[in-house]
């Protein structure tokens, strides 16, 4: 196994409370309009 | 009037010619040369190349757009600039070839007031023997068609893993000098979305193979995130997307040699090595269309327009120092060439001056050198502030101050979705600012603002990029107050 796979395998795995927070569709909502909001930030800029 | 010659129609060309002729109206010539005849949102591509979207969903064709907004449109290949006229006219041409079928093979000459190149990208697949979908062995998702080819050959893939056979997947890039990894990235987990969905992910190896030094480098030399109080690295951010997805990888190498069931690769740390394969999706290597220059008599100036890779040269520092003395004040901010300042380069069509990510060498002198991205936001906001200078200059005169958009400024997003389902899909979303790291103005969070660099892994990513399709489609196809979608 090269380095770079130990590495990996060593990566920390999200907990199981981490994980129903990225399929919770509540929560998913809220970070959609906030990471909606931040890019469009971000895109605006520089106009 | 004057005319404005924009040559290529991809995110920066296309987003030129609109912003110049909604500011110029109908008192200036806006004109589009490009040898498509259709639009395609790129970043879908990796949705119809795992066969999640029809391919007619990621293009349109561009000549009623350009029709509707009394655009000029040439579907012909650009094949020289001539920035000081010929022996008949003294303004600035281009030479093209027609690719329209009416007119294929005819020549013509343009002539311009002011040129803006955003041709783009040449895939150079012929930099690896064996790599490519055209007579070679690997598979692209660089064009809608490229793509269409990908999901079927994934297709059979999980046909043969449903029929108890065992399958390596392996997902990258083709060559040591390429850029663009994000979309390897984002290709490589919606293989392995596909393989779970199938069920059959666990007969199945995907591996990633890559020129970046380490993962989440991506050409832009990494990026630091916070995440609950602590500094995160991308590459840690990475390594653990990599391991809750059972996804292997190979970093720091460059494929030397494809054939039809081995990558050979060779890589910095270890060298030589190879992997068998039975599909195998590898991006190429970019470089310049092969634009020519004249002189007004015939002189081949070529090499004061261009570097030798093809990419134009505009206002960066191109002076040749050693890689830790470089500065993000060596990125250019106008895009103007030097030599000509009505011509511009943006997008993937203007040279770098440097690479971000340290290039480095493997024992055998094998290049690994990730080139830095310049597609999607940037190149978008490249192609807006050069139309709006030329539109500042055609109603102020030449000493109008021209807009700029450096990378060392701008900021970028990158997200990676898998699937299709509103309620099974996932993303992991980066976005970073400025993309050329500021190692002087940020000097404790790798170059860049801490605040406006994130990286966020859910659904919301995966909603946020259908919205993008969404949008940017909207945008492109120049409907109703298209101008308020940002680039």
């Amino acid at each position: 196994m090269s380095t770079i796979d130990e590495r990996i395998q060593a990566a920390p795995l999200p907990s199981e409370r981490e994980r129903r927070r990225r399929n919770n569709p509540i929560i998913q909502f809220v970070r959609f309009v906030a990471l909606s909001w931040g890019i469009f930030r971000l895109a605006h800029k520089h106009d | 009037m004057a005319r404005i010659v924009i040559l290529g129609a991809g995110v920066a060309g296309h987003t030129a010619a609109l912003h110049a002729k909604r500011k110029l109206g109908a008192d200036h010539e806006v004109v589009v040369v490009s040898p498509n005849s259709k639009w395609n949102w790129i970043p879908s591509n990796i949705w119809v190349g795992v066969g999640r979207m029809p391919a007619e969903k990621v293009v349109f064709p561009l000549a009623p757009i350009y029709r509707r907004k009394h655009i000029e449109f040439h579907q012909a290949l650009a094949t020289a600039i001539r920035p000081d006229g010929d022996a008949e006219d003294a303004r600035g041409a281009v030479d093209i070839r027609y690719t329209d079928p009416k007119r294929s093979g005819q020549t013509a000459r343009l002539r311009y007031d002011y040129l803006i190149n955003a041709t783009g990208p040449k895939l150079r697949f012929e930099a690896t023997p064996g790599l490519g979908p055209d007579g070679g062995h690997t598979a692209s998702v660089c064009t809608p068609g490229h793509a269409v080819d990908a999901a079927a050959q994934l297709d059979d893939v999980i046909a043969r893993l449903r029929a108890g056979q065992r399958q390596t997947v392996v997902v990258g890039i083709g060559h040591g000098t390429c850029t663009c990894e994000g979309a390897a990235f984002e290709y490589a987990l919606n293989v392995d979305h596909e393989l779970r969905e199938a069920g059959v992910r666990d007969r199945a190896e995907v591996v990633y193979l890559s020129n970046e030094p380490e993962l989440g480098d991506f050409g832009v030399g990494g990026m630091v995130f916070e995440e609950k109080g602590r500094r995160v690295t991308s590459s840690e951010w990475m390594e653990s997307l990599f391991h809750e997805r059972d996804v292997r990888a190979i970093t720091h190498a460059a494929p030397t040699e494809i054939t039809d069931r081995v990558i050979h690769y060779d890589s910095v740390a270890d060298g030589p090595g190879s992997i068998e394969y039975d599909f195998a999706m590898l991006l190429p290597p970019f470089g310049g269309v092969g634009l020519e220059a004249y002189d007004r008599d015939g002189n081949d100036i070529t090499s004061e327009l261009f570097a030798p890779s093809g990419f134009m040269l505009v206002d960066a520092d191109y002076g040749d120092k050693p890689f830790d003395e470089w500065r993000a004040a060596d990125w250019p901010r106008t895009y103007r060439s030097p030599r000509n300042p009505n011509i511009f380069g943006v997008g993937i069509a203007f040279a770098p001056p440097h690479a971000i990510t340290r290039p480095a060498r493997t024992a055998a002198g094998v290049v690994v050198a990730p080139a830095p991205p310049r597609t999607g936001m940037p190149s978008g906001m490249m192609g807006k502030i050069a139309a709006f200078t030329i539109v500042d200059l055609i109603r102020q005169g030449g000493d109008a101050r021209p807009h700029e958009a450096p990378m060392p400024e701008l900021a970028a997003a990158c997200i990676a979705s898998t699937g299709a389902h509103m309620l099974r899909g996932s993303a992991a979303t980066m976005t970073m600012s400025p993309v050329v790291p500021d190692y002087q103005r940020y000097p404790d969070t790798a170059g860049r603002d801490i605040a406006e660099t994130r990286g966020e892994i859910g659904l919301a990513g995966h909603w946020l990029k259908r919205m993008l399709h969404t949008a940017f489609i909207y945008k492109a196809k120049a409907l109703p107050f298209w101008y308020l979608i940002p680039e």
